[in-house]
């Protein structure tokens, strides 16, 4: 019986990119802030725009926050080349495994089925040019604790944890993980959050990855590009549109800004 | 035994009649455009009837289950394999009928020592943009008929072709809407059933008796029933229907 979409590819002669010899110094695109948190009503997981290869900024457009499902997202962080791959190996799977074998596959099952994605990419992250370092964020309809948003972590291995209540990666990140901890543990729980104040603080810390890690834009207002934010709740994944995103920013970092 | 193109068209002829039998009982499968998809409807003992198989196609059918899953899995890999290797636009359901499931199954029909394949498909496609809805029903030696509003799959040719004219007879030119499209769609599953249970075809039954056939049937089985809904706001715009919903069209 075939269940995995990834099988059959590689029996219709999918080959998995991988390169002889030893990698090269070669100038990589995967510097990003991305991060994910808890809020009432589920998660909001947020990435900023940019790619770059070493001091050069390439694009400044890029969504790395991707819909997988109705009710996961997969953020990336890591070689665009093969985390755009993986996602779109993922949303494959997915459907595959529903449509023929007539059911939906278990949140543990996907999250499987990206670990293994992910170790199969282990040479290229190896090699210094492939690693691809992921943030999966789901809504589970049948959690029983009532701890309905989840957010899942790997390494470039392919392990995967569970965070309690929030997630970053990306070259950003180590700006802003401390952060989230104290803001967490001190201020307020990030779960408790509405969806304002939840993307306010997500404007916040973007703005303060960026000030620090060149590689992970900020709000560009010359032309108007914004970081992008999906949330999942029990109706299933919802991208906040530019209009709400530009009054959060507004009133949570220009008008509360006391510098 | 073969030797002679005489009994080779013996065979073909045996294997036909064969099918058909094993056929006739079958529960009819009807395809009905309307308003903003298509629906597809059934009823069935028990097994599901109506799949899906891609973002904007299902298929349905009548037959034995194992040759509907063969048939049904061919089509699955297929589309999945297109539409990740190139893209979700390129997977058609005209390339997937003509050039993978056609040539499939006139090739298990045409073999005639092999065990044949007991299945005839109602394939559905959501159309968009400049590309109509279709629906292709296919016959178990391969042969299609492609039609944009309406069709129909059942044990017989000629009660594919009865309720076809019945269907074109109670549908407008115009979409109808998905619970006027699931009503019609129950009458023309109930006249199929009365015309396999009729000895011989006399004159057509009445509205009123074939509602009251609906019911009587609906005791021993259950119908499955989906819609590919253009409005759906996810890539997959497939959607089984529940009970609550077919209930409300039948009251």
């Amino acid at each position: 019986m075939q269940t995995d979409f990834f099988d059959l590819l590689k029996g219709h002669g999918y080959a998995w990119p991988h390169l002889e010899g030893k990698g090269t110094a070669m100038p990589m695109t995967e510097s990003t802030t991305i991060l994910a948190v808890r809020y009432r009503d589920g998660v909001v997981i947020a990435g900023d725009r940019r790619a770059t290869a070493g001091t050069a900024i390439l694009y400044d457009r890029a969504d790395k926050v991707i819909d997988i499902d109705t009710h996961s997202v997969l953020a990336i962080s890591g070689s665009p080349a093969m985390a755009y791959e993986i996602a779109r190996i993922l949303e494959h799977s997915f459907k595959y495994y529903r449509r023929s074998q007539l059911q939906e596959l278990s949140l543990e099952g996907k999250l499987r089925m990206l670990s293994n994605l992910i170790r199969n990419n282990l040479p290229m992250a190896l090699q210094g040019i492939g690693a691809v370092i992921p943030i999966f964020a789901s809504y589970d309809l049948d959690a029983v604790d009532g701890n309905t948003g989840k957010i899942f972590f790997y390494d470039a291995m392919g392990a995967q944890f569970e965070c309690a209540d929030f997630a970053t990666t990306g070259s950003g990140s180590v700006w802003i993980r401390g952060a989230l901890y104290y803001l967490n543990c001190w201020e307020k729980r990030l779960d408790t959050m509405e969806l304002n104040e939840s993307v306010g603080l997500i404007f916040r810390l973007l703005d303060a990855a960026s000030e620090y890690d060149a590689a992970t834009s900020g709000y560009n207002a010359k032309s108007k590009i914004l970081p992008t934010m999906k949330t999942i709740d029990v109706e299933g994944i919802h991208t906040l549109d530019d209009a709400f995103l530009q009054e959060i920013y507004h009133e949570f970092v220009e008008v509360a800004h006391v510098g | 035994m073969l030797d002679e193109p005489y009994r080779w068209i013996e065979a073909i002829e045996n294997r036909r009649e064969y099918i058909e039998e094993r056929l006739q009982t079958g529960s009819p499968v009807v395809g009905i455009a309307y308003e903003q998809g298509i629906l597809s409807l059934t009823v069935t003992a028990g097994e599901p009837k109506v799949f899906e198989v891609y973002d904007r196609m299902a298929v349905s059918a009548v037959g034995h289950p194992a040759d509907i899953d063969k048939l049904r899995m061919q089509i699955i890999d297929m589309a999945h394999v297109e539409g990740f290797s190139k893209s979700q636009a390129d997977v058609t359901l005209h390339r997937l009928v003509n050039f993978g499931l056609t040539p499939l199954i006139k090739q298990a029909f045409d073999t005639v020592f092999s065990s044949p394949l007991i299945v005839k498909l109602l394939a559905v496609e959501l159309g968009q943009a400049r590309r109509p809805n279709q629906l292709y029903a296919i016959n178990y030696d391969g042969e299609t008929r492609i039609h944009q509003q309406h069709s129909v799959v059942t044990g017989s040719e000629e009660m594919d072709a009865e309720l076809m004219e019945y269907l074109g007879k109670h549908m407008g030119a115009e979409n109808p809407s998905l619970e006027e499209a699931i009503r019609t769609a129950m009458r023309t599953w109930a006249l199929g059933r009365h015309l396999t249970r009729a000895e011989e075809f006399t004159e057509m039954p009445t509205e009123d008796d074939l509602w009251a056939s609906v019911q009587e049937q609906l005791d021993q089985a259950q119908i499955d029933a989906a819609v590919l809904d253009a409005e759906a706001s996810t890539s997959s715009k497939f959607r089984r229907l529940t009970e609550e919903e077919i209930k409300v069209c039948l009251m």
